[in-house]
């Protein structure tokens, strides 16, 4: 490690550098993308899953599932930072491109991490049937995805953290849930350790995201 | 022999868009062909031979799915599900070659390089939108809206090149109308792409959106040396011209839409 400052800093950024040249060279498509990915909205989404969720958590050495994981950008160091010893964190996502830049992203930590390409909304019912179950299933993009209720898995201890939102004006939310009663219903947790909302951009215009997070 | 789909539902388009499809294949068909047309209408030239509604996958006739409470954008997800019943394998007995085309469409000139075409090759056809911007197709958001690369106006296959489309069809029906409420192109770019082969841009063309983006992509232009003018239109775009509508207004459209 560098300096006290970056000792102090939760998410090492020096260590982006690299991924964002290999943006720049290989994918400039992406780049826009990728920045989407490190707004202050995402931010603040996934640090009050994390947050709330490294409180909930009982599992010692859990092996964590992040559906629709996109690059990780936030999640992945949040969830080394708050939650200790992580087995494994398992992260899907139907988008080849951004696993490879995943790996560059993640670099300290991919010995820990297994990438799976694969279209959530149409692997519900395989997943119940992977090698390596979760002890903590985190989907923080539920508005893209089939009801999260038919994925449950068998074991009651998996600890859930769902993360939906209502505005339905782009058209890859194909399941907005307009509200967090609604969201709720979709996922059909039984037991809710935590559930809230916080305004879905940076300013409230009445959009809202949904947190629930809990046990099936 | 060729067996020739389409299909006609709802109070959009009347029956002369099929009979006038019919006159077009007649006229720039050379091989012996069969012509079906899977709806609830009569009244069709006596060619047209007509086929019911299949029943195979769930809410799919069109009174199923307008009867469905599940609408995004104020159409029911996944808006085209009869055209879904085309990948059945030997659907309503029917064997051999086959090619299904939208109602909406100009057949401009002799079809027989399409044949050819599709002889010279292992996969079945698709039309392509090759009027796409392509920087955007290439970006992540296409691929997260489940965006269509192919254009399905005309498709030509044997039953063998597509039969995981009609068994993923049966798999996941409720995962693909939900998944893919844009149509059923959006599930064909999705989840079979490999199984096709484009028609070129030298045959294939668009009457709102040109032929070949960034260089070609003027609306309403006659482009006499292709073979099939698509009428797509997108509410987006209120001067889309539907084809009827077309037909009124360019009189080498009216030519060949008879």
């Amino acid at each position: 490690m560098g300096t006290r400052t970056m000792e102090r800093m939760n998410i090492p950024v020096w260590e982006w550098s690299e991924t964002l040249e290999l943006i720049a060279h290989k994918y400039p498509h992406r780049y826009k993308d990728f920045a989407y990915s490190i707004r202050k909205n995402q931010w603040e989404a996934k640090s009050w899953l994390m947050e709330i969720l490294s409180v909930v958590n009982e599992k010692e050495n859990p092996v964590i599932w992040v559906l629709g994981s996109w690059y990780g950008s936030v999640i992945v160091p949040l969830i080394f930072r708050y939650i200790d010893n992580v087995k494994e964190v398992h992260l899907f996502d139907y988008d080849e491109e951004v696993f490879e830049i995943c790996h560059s992203l993640h670099k300290k930590w991919n010995s820990k991490i297994v990438r799976h390409c694969k279209d959530i909304n149409f692997e519900i019912d395989v997943l119940k049937s992977y090698d390596v179950q979760p002890d903590i299933v985190i989907n923080t993009s539920c508005e893209h995805m089939w009801v999260m209720s038919d994925l449950l898995l068998e074991d009651k201890s998996i600890l859930y953290a769902f993360q939906s939102n209502n505005f339905d004006l782009e058209p890859s939310h194909i399941n907005a849930a307009h509200s967090l009663e609604k969201f709720k219903e979709q996922c059909g947790l039984t037991t809710i350790e935590y559930e809230g909302s916080k305004p879905f951009h940076d300013i409230d215009d009445g959009y809202k995201r949904w947190m629930i997070i809990g046990y099936a | 022999m060729l067996n020739f789909f389409c299909s006609l539902w709802g109070d959009k388009y009347s029956i002369d868009y099929v009979n006038r499809l019919y006159s077009m294949i007649e006229r720039n068909c050379s091989e012996p062909f069969f012509f079906f047309c899977q709806t609830d209408k009569t009244g069709f030239r006596k060619e047209v031979q007509v086929l019911p509604f299949l029943t195979d996958l769930k809410e799919s006739t069109p009174e199923e799915m307008w009867n469905t409470d599940d609408f995004m954008n104020e159409l029911p997800r996944l808006w085209d599900r009869p055209k879904l019943n085309y990948w059945k394998p030997n659907g309503w007995g029917i064997t051999g070659t086959k090619i299904a085309l939208d109602i909406d469409i100009v057949i401009q000139k002799d079809m027989t390089p399409i044949f050819e075409l599709f002889e010279s090759q292992d996969k079945a056809l698709s039309g392509r939108s090759w009027w796409h911007n392509m920087d955007h197709e290439a970006l992540p958001q296409w691929r997260r809206r489940y965006g269509a690369r192919n254009n399905g106006g005309f498709y030509m296959w044997k039953d063998d090149q597509v039969i995981d489309i009609w068994n993923d069809l049966k798999h996941n029906t409720k995962y693909i109308y939900f998944c893919f409420h844009g149509g059923s192109d959006n599930f064909i770019t999705t989840r079979h792409l490999d199984k096709f082969n484009f028609l070129p841009k030298e045959m294939y063309y668009s009457f709102n959106r040109g032929c070949s983006w960034p260089d070609d992509v003027h609306m309403y232009k006659h482009r006499p040396d292709k073979i099939i003018c698509v009428f797509n239109t997108d509410v987006d775009h209120p001067h889309h011209l539907e084809l009827k509508k077309a037909a009124e207004d360019y009189q080498w459209v009216k030519e060949y839409w008879q």
